[in-house]
């Protein structure tokens, strides 16, 4: 490798150049200093700590080199190196090297962007640095504590979680002994590292990590046989069972070296073992067991796994149990373990309800509703309030206007009918404004020349559009007595507001000429468009109410309508996709859903047959709404013509459905009717007495040949030969009897 | 259609003894006495109480004809009366060289019985069966309800289209005339033709391990048939 040589292949070619040559790296993916060490080259080699790989190449490992691997594994978090990609091409230093590397290359690219991203830094890192460099954008994708490639920050969390947060604090004091100086130096050591480490959480993580991994690694290197030994242990104990225990988190770990310690029925128990899970609710398994989950289904076996969640002691299969909870043992005896989120809890497998129940998962889901119901409803609230207030002040102006102006009318009455108008509107022009004014406030009187556009349609004034002050709230309005826009305020005739508003406090002087004024159409004032709507905001609810007695009426069929619409949009896709599959599908079935699409449709048609005679009354040929339910004749003819479509466009459907299924019947009958044709004819059917009949002969034939079998037996014990022939004969010419007997009678034989 | 199958001692059949062997099935209504007559012909017993037969019973036997110095072996097929064994029937006169058709002479309905039988023989079985028309019990001659002369018409009746029936009366209670009536029947048996098929083709014995170099039963019939059945 060439200092200055910064390329693809040198870097692929250093990696692939790595010394992997004992068969036992061909064997292992992952790199360890070790076996530097042990083949004899020591150049600082690029190592990729992947956790599980290395824990296989543990097992695989001779006794000896144990305590060696530790040193290793530290090593390898503490050089957070670049990856190695997987060499089993140990031949490829030769002169084709440069090739075999480059192919290689693109291998590794195809194995996602991961680890394409890695190799980019890689690539550009010279030789001679140091890898530190490199660690800070690794850092983001590889898990800093085993550097395990993550795809992304997700993964990682959730891998740390899982891996390096078993071991629990003080429970091996070889890792605070041990381990401790190692850290410390990492983090004295390796900026960026340092910062990672210098975080109390993660270093004590990662401490028990390591202690986690001693343990693990004294139960690894027992010998094969021990560790069965173990196993079988853990199946006969009486506690508990499983056929997938060994590898779990709750499976007690003994921190102890001592290999005969390992083994659980060790005379004196360790102190650990008292954070052994319970498992006396752990379900039994069964031959027919089959996973717990809902629609999962599998039969647990050995290769679908039979695996009793931690928690609820059920069974899963593998798929179903790969999720992890911290759990302690409750306080109750022979209760289920108990959700734990502290550093006490010890990690198990779990299902997914036992997952998705643990309290910080559901906390978590918890916090992202947010109810803005309250809040929401006491702003509407306010609002509705403030309309209700305007409603009301609107109202009594209105009273009092009506008062004024009526009181004013039978005061001018008297005098001249004839020049009613013109006094009214003398009137109306000298008293302009100042008693209504009066009445609605100064304050709300608004200004002239601060208005210069309509305060509802935003209309500039000018010389056509004129300003009017609305009598009831006093704003200034525009006008279009032309109709070129939408008018904002008008001249409304008072009898008419009056008619509609009866019910009101009027002064008694308006009561009592209640008819008069009623008749009187002079009197009239302008009006704008919120405060007409307002004054009748409640005549129209009531009036909306009365219709809704129609409405009612209107709706009842249409609910039925819907009904029936819905059931045939259901089933007219079904129908129409057995229609078209053209295997031969269940032929009561199809009959079935044909005969009940029919009466659905019918029962539709009917009804929308019904709702048309309701509602509508043939004039003129022309269907027209009936005079009753005028208010509502656009959702009678809304409801109507989107039935009449609906109907229509289904029925075409189904009657083409039909034809379709008519045409394949046919063919399925003739096809059906040559396949008969082909095979032999069919035997004919057997009456009763025919049954008998050959029932009897059938057991004259059987018992015939018991006796004749019976006389064969005779002679050959007698040794008489001679008959024996025609007995055989015999015996032949009944199995033949009786077998085209039982093939006529067919079903009805014995 | 197996053809009478007979075999030939070889060490007798140029000189002295020749023989055949033949298939006879006895049918007629229930009760006639079908098993006594066997019997009285194979065992010379005869036995008061006998059980109605069931299915078809099989026996041997072997007569020698002094004459023609020939023995004939009888294949016996006591097919049962009883109306619930008639399928039987069809199956055992269908290969059978003889038939013997009894009829009680105190029961007219079982002569008529027989003459069914007869009917049926000549329709179904194979050309060339010796049918004889046996009337048992002939020691109750006292209650008799079928006439000599009654059967001798129906024979005449029966013979036009050139077929010969064997008639005759027998006891088996008694044992009058029962192995008269099987003397007869063997000379009405086409004796040569089974003895020359024997001694030309050993047909029979083909297929069978009779012929297939076993000689120990060979060797041992003569006595055998003599002795009757065990």
């Amino acid at each position: 490798m060439s200092p200055g040589n910064v390329s693809l292949t040198s870097k692929s070619r250093r990696n692939l150049g790595s010394p992997f040559k004992s068969p036992e790296n061909s064997i292992s993916q992952t790199h360890h200093n070790i076996f530097d060490s042990d083949t004899g080259d020591s150049s600082p080699t690029p190592t990729r700590g992947n956790y599980k790989n290395s824990t296989k190449r543990k097992q695989r490992l001779p006794k000896n080199e144990s305590i060696d691997t530790e040193h290793d594994d530290n090593e390898d978090t503490h050089e957070l190196s670049p990856p190695t990609i997987p060499p089993k091409d140990d031949d490829l230093q030769g002169p084709n090297g440069r090739n075999l590397a480059k192919k290689a290359l693109n291998r590794t690219k195809d194995r996602g962007s991961s680890v394409s991203e890695r190799e980019t830094t890689a690539i550009t890192e010279t030789p001679s640095t140091t890898l530190t460099n490199t660690t800070e954008d690794e850092a983001n994708v590889n898990c800093p504590i085993c550097n395990e490639p993550m795809v992304n920050l997700y993964q990682l969390n959730r891998h740390i979680d899982d891996i390096h947060s078993e071991g629990k604090e003080g429970r091996n004091s070889f890792a605070d002994t041990e381990m401790g100086p190692k850290l410390s130096s990492i983090s004295d050591g390796h900026g960026s590292l340092g910062k990672i480490f210098n975080n109390e959480f993660i270093s004590s993580d990662i401490k028990k990590w390591f202690s986690n991994k001693s343990v693990e690694r004294e139960v690894d290197y027992l010998s094969p046989s021990k560790r069965k030994i173990i196993k079988m242990d853990l199946l006969d104990d009486d506690r508990g069972f499983s056929l997938s225990d060994s590898s779990n988190g709750d499976v007690f770990r003994e921190p102890s070296p001592g290999i005969n310690s390992n083994l659980q029925n060790s005379a004196s128990p360790p102190p650990k073992f008292k954070n052994r899970l319970s498992r006396s609710h752990w379900k039994h398994p069964s031959t027919t067991t089959s996973c717990s989950i809902r629609g999962c289904g599998k039969t647990l076996n050995v290769k679908n796994g039979v695996v009793n969640c931690r928690k609820c002691g059920l069974l899963y299969c593998y798929a179903h149990t790969n999720n992890r909870v911290r759990l302690k043992n409750s306080e109750i005896e022979g209760s289920p373990p108990v959700y734990d989120f502290g550093k006490d809890g010890i990690w198990c497998k779990c299902c997914e309800t036992c997952y998705n129940n643990k309290p910080d998962l559901l906390e978590g889901t918890q916090a992202n509703s947010r109810d803005l119901t309250g809040s929401f409803s006491k702003k509407r609230q306010e609002l509705l309030d403030d309309k209700q207030l305007n409603r009301t002040k609107v109202q009594k102006r209105f009273i009092k206007l009506t008062n004024l102006l009526a009181e004013k009318s039978l005061l001018n009455k008297p005098e001249n009918t004839n020049s009613i108008w013109n006094t009214i509107s003398n009137n109306l022009a000298a008293n302009k404004g100042e008693l209504e004014r009066e009445k609605i406030g100064y304050d709300n009187w608004q200004n002239d020349k601060d208005v210069t556009n309509c305060t509802i349609c935003f209309v500039k004034f000018n010389v056509i559009i004129r300003k009017h002050h609305c009598r009831l709230c006093g704003k200034i309005v525009c006008d279009d007595p032309y109709g070129a826009r939408k008018s904002c305020s008008i001249v409304v005739p008072l009898p008419k507001l009056m008619e509609k508003l009866s019910n009101l406090n009027y002064s008694r002087t308006v009561k009592e000429n209640y008819d008069k004024i009623i008749n009187n159409e002079s009197l009239r004032f302008r009006c704008c468009v919120d405060c007409k709507n307002a004054l009748l905001y409640d005549w129209k609810l009531e009036s909306s109410k009365a219709s809704g007695q129609n409405e009612e009426l209107i709706f009842v069929i249409y609910n039925a309508i819907l009904a029936q619409k819905h059931q045939i949009e259901s089933l007219l896709p079904k129908y129409a996709k057995i229609v078209e599959s053209t295997d031969e599908s269940d032929e009561t079935y199809t009959n079935r859903l044909r005969v009940k699409l029919m009466s659905f449709l019918k029962d539709f048609e009917n009804l929308t047959i019904q709702f048309r005679n309701k509602f509508f009354v043939v004039h003129n040929n022309k269907l027209t709404v009936a005079e009753k339910f005028v208010a509502d004749s656009r959702l009678i003819t809304n409801i109507y013509q989107s039935s009449i479509m609906f109907l229509q466009e289904n029925i075409l459907w189904y009657k083409q459905l039909n034809d379709r299924h008519k045409e394949i019947e046919q063919e399925r009958l003739e096809k059906s009717k040559k396949e008969k044709a082909a095979e032999t004819p069919e035997p004919p059917r057997l009456t009763k007495k025919q049954i008998r009949e050959l029932r009897e002969e059938l057991m004259v034939m059987n018992e015939q040949k018991f006796i004749v079998e019976n006389l064969i037996q005779d002679y050959t014990k007698s040794r008489r030969f001679e008959e024996l022939s025609s007995l055989q004969e015999n015996k032949q010419e009944l199995d033949k009897t009786i077998e085209s007997l039982e093939a006529e009678l067919g079903d009805f034989g014995f | 259609m197996s053809a009478p199958t007979s075999n030939q001692n070889p060490q007798s059949s140029q000189s002295t003894n020749r023989f055949a062997q033949f298939k006879l099935v006895l049918l007629g209504e229930s009760a006639v006495g079908k098993s006594s007559i066997v019997h009285r012909f194979v065992k010379n017993t005869f036995d008061d109480m006998r059980e109605s037969t069931i299915g078809a019973a099989f026996l041997t036997q072997t007569i020698t004809l002094p004459e023609s110095k020939t023995t004939i072996k009888f294949e016996i097929w006591d097919t049962a009366g009883q109306e619930r064994y008639k399928s039987l029937a069809p199956m055992y006169y269908r290969n059978a060289n003889a038939a013997l058709c009894v009829y009680d002479i105190t029961s007219r309905s079982s002569f008529s019985k027989a003459q069914d039988w007869i009917k049926e023989l000549k329709k179904q079985a194979p050309e060339g069966i010796v049918i004889a028309l046996v009337g048992n019990k002939s020691d109750l001659a006292d209650s008799r309800e079928v006439e000599e002369s009654e059967v001798e018409e129906y024979i005449q009746q029966a013979s036009e289209d050139g077929s010969s029936i064997i008639t005759s009366e027998c006891s088996a209670k008694s044992g009058d005339g029962v192995l008269e009536i099987f003397t007869s029947i063997a000379k009405s048996l086409p004796v040569e033709e089974a003895v020359g098929a024997g001694t030309n083709r050993n047909r029979a014995g083909a297929g069978n391990r009779r012929a297939g170099g076993v000689d120990l039963g060979r060797a041992r019939r003569p006595e055998q048939a003599s002795s009757g059945c065990c």
